[in-house]
């Protein structure tokens, strides 16, 4: 019962690891249901992956503000949490 | 859409007076990513502000994008505001023809910088921004 529990502790430490490693969501690699879950509505996660496709990869985070319905309450809330960066 | 850019992690703005000279300072300097039917800027503004007793003619400024190594991802040069006829391709920059167009910056007064990057001309990610005066006349 205890190595099971430690068994436990210990895969959910590596899936914690695993998820403050990858906490930044990548604005050029990011699917529509990623950036929904982030906080963007379904037409501004379009509208992002319609940017990157139009003029390539984003080349800095505030690049967002450059995409068509992009606010900049939204802008404040996410930037913090993605990145371009590979 | 227009934002104020504020200092963000990643992201510096380094405006320098012109050593050589201390005859402008670079105040308000503000960067930010534009969408021009399409095209996409990444463009620096500044007010360019006379600190000296005579007129200038024209201000020369550098912009360099870096990577976050420190190397150098995209850069170039142009004048305020009211020099931006030197700017144009043809012929070298300040020659008596252009300086005539000039609009010159009396002392004390302000005038602006606005310089812009096509993000087809950067090409690859960058961290830092840098804006130095290279040249007053």
């Amino acid at each position: 019962m205890v190595r099971r529990g430690v068994a436990v502790l210990l895969l959910l430490s590596v899936v914690a690891g695993t998820v403050l490693a990858a906490d930044k969501l990548n604005l050029n690699t990011a699917t529509k249901e990623q950036l929904v879950a982030l906080g963007f509505t379904e037409s501004q996660a379009l509208q992002v992956i319609a940017h990157r496709d139009k003029s390539g990869p984003f080349l800095q985070v505030e690049e967002l503000l450059a995409v068509p319905q992009m606010k900049k309450d939204l802008f404040e809330a996410v930037h913090d949490r993605v990145t371009v960066d590979e | 859409m227009m934002w104020r850019a504020t200092l963000t992690a990643g992201l510096l703005v380094l405006a320098t007076a012109a050593a050589a000279a201390d005859r402008v300072v670079l105040e308000n300097v503000k960067w930010e990513w534009q969408n021009a039917y399409g095209v996409i800027l990444y463009t620096i503004v500044a007010d360019v502000k006379n600190v000296s007793a005579v007129p200038v003619e024209y201000v020369r400024v550098k912009v360099e994008l870096r990577d976050k190594n420190g190397n150098l991802v995209a850069e170039r040069s142009g004048y305020n505001v009211g020099a931006e006829v030197l700017d144009e391709p043809t012929g070298s920059g300040a020659n008596a023809g252009r300086l005539r167009q000039v609009k010159p910056i009396g002392p004390g007064a302000i005038d602006h910088l606005r310089l812009s990057f096509d993000k087809t001309d950067i090409g690859k990610p960058f961290h830092s921004t840098s804006v130095a005066v290279v040249e007053v006349h």
